[in-house]
């Protein structure tokens, strides 16, 4: 089986606008991570030395995109 | 029962659950267009925070139980609708940045918001224009999709798109009712109204259109002994939204939430009943489109450890982070932490009937 043959029937047009579009979004969210990294690089340390926020661990949150140096900390129901 | 119709039912269960978790805050991201201030709208997306990722675990399931057990479904569908598949991934991922950046902005905050409430409604209206194209029929020859790339585009599926935005945003609604107080849920309140007009509305409208537009589906829902059989769901329908009109305004909080998401399932449940058997509507069946019989048990097994794990994480994001959302704004730095508190708070005690 070539790849010829296995491509789906998506129209030519339709899948170089998903790539551009794909292009633009990922420009776009490397330029904004760029922003932020840089903007709380230039900062400094004043937030990294906090250490902890209210008794609870300091904890980089899962989905780290842009995650420098802040913390959103999941404080359990007692 | 066969196992092709065991793999149909949990295609429908994974879908119903997307729809019903990851509607709810794709609707709180629909309604934080309105939302009056800035604190109101951390306080929508913090209440989300937790569980909209986990909710949309619930598409990826879709996609993959489509993929392995139905590849018929998925050749021809995916192509078919293609532009709104990927209008609603760059939705999707707009959503996402947004809950990323929007904490760390703080002059471009207005933009991430946008991206917030822009993201979630297309996404929502582009689900509207694959639900309406598909209960439309797509073009297929030779067992292939075959129809132009706007060919997903159509009256009804702007219907469904709109139905949709209008769905989420009660749901999104009763989530917030739930989850929140004091201001923010009398602005939830206050929108809801708006809803439950378009929600209904467009139910209806949806509902006669695809009744009436295809003989065959007419036909199941009107010929004699059916009619008796199924007027329940419709009439049951009409009597949720009553329902839901009255409990904008009362307790409990969970009321408004429970009964958008019992609109939802009876939607879901005519919509099964209009379509049965099609996987592809009017071209394939669920017995045509499913995959060989060793696959399907392949995908079964390793469905008996998966689909538990992933239901229990669920719950426990829920359980961890039940009851009412408040911010923990600590005094030396503007980060903020999330907290969930069991009971209603003391300043919840607004005057509300």
């Amino acid at each position: 089986l070539r790849t010829a043959d296995a491509a789906s029937p998506v129209s030519p047009g339709a899948v170089t606008a998903s790539l551009i579009g794909f292009l633009l979004v990922y420009a776009i969210l490397f330029i904004s991570f760029l922003w932020f990294a840089g903007r709380l690089a230039f900062r400094g340390s004043i937030a990294m030395g906090a250490g902890e926020i209210a008794g609870h661990p300091w904890r980089p949150r899962s989905h780290s995109a842009g995650a420098v140096g802040a913390a959103t900390v999941a404080a359990p129901a007692e | 029962m066969d196992i092709p119709v065991v793999f149909a039912l949990l295609a429908v269960f994974g879908i119903a659950v997307y729809v019903l978790t990851d509607g709810f805050d794709l609707g709180v991201g629909i309604l934080s267009f309105f939302a009056p201030r800035e604190v109101d709208r951390d306080l929508m997306m913090a209440s989300i925070e937790p569980v909209w990722d986990g909710n949309e675990t619930w598409l990826v399931f879709g996609g993959t139980l489509l993929f392995a057990a139905f590849p018929a479904a998925y050749y021809i569908l995916l192509p078919a609708f293609y532009l709104p598949i990927m209008l609603m991934l760059f939705a999707l991922i707009s959503r996402g940045i947004a809950f990323a950046f929007r904490d760390r902005a703080a002059r471009s905050r207005r933009i991430w918001d946008f991206a917030f409430a822009g993201g979630s409604l297309f996404a929502a209206f582009a689900q509207g224009l694959v639900l309406g194209g598909f209960i439309g029929g797509v073009d297929v020859q030779s067992g292939i999709f075959h129809g132009s790339p706007f060919g997903f585009l159509s009256f009804l599926g702007i219907l469904c798109g709109l139905g949709l935005i209008g769905g989420y945003a009660l749901m999104g609604a009763g989530w917030l009712i739930w989850k929140t107080d004091g201001q923010t849920q009398v602005f939830a309140r206050e929108i809801s109204h708006a809803a439950v007009i378009l929600t209904a509305a467009m139910l209806a409208v949806v509902s006669a259109w695809t009744a009436l537009s295809e003989p065959q589906v007419a036909d199941r829902w009107f010929s004699w002994p059916n009619i008796v059989w199924l007027a329940p769901i419709p009439l049951i329908s009409v009597a949720a939204l009553v329902a839901t009109w009255r409990a904008l305004w009362s307790r409990p909080d969970w009321r408004l939430f429970v009964l958008s998401i019992l609109i939802f399932l009876l939607g879901f449940f005519g919509l099964a009943v209009s379509l049965w058997p099609y996987v592809v509507p009017r071209h394939i069946t669920i017995w045509n489109g499913a995959a060989d019989p060793q696959t399907l048990w392949f995908v079964g097994i390793g469905l008996c450890f998966i689909l538990p794990i992933v239901l229990a994480y669920q719950f426990h994001a829920y359980w961890v982070f039940r009851g009412k959302t408040v911010i923990v704004r600590p005094a030396d730095d503007g980060r903020r932490a999330l907290a969930a508190r069991r009971s209603s708070s003391p300043i919840a005690g607004l005057h509300l009937s």
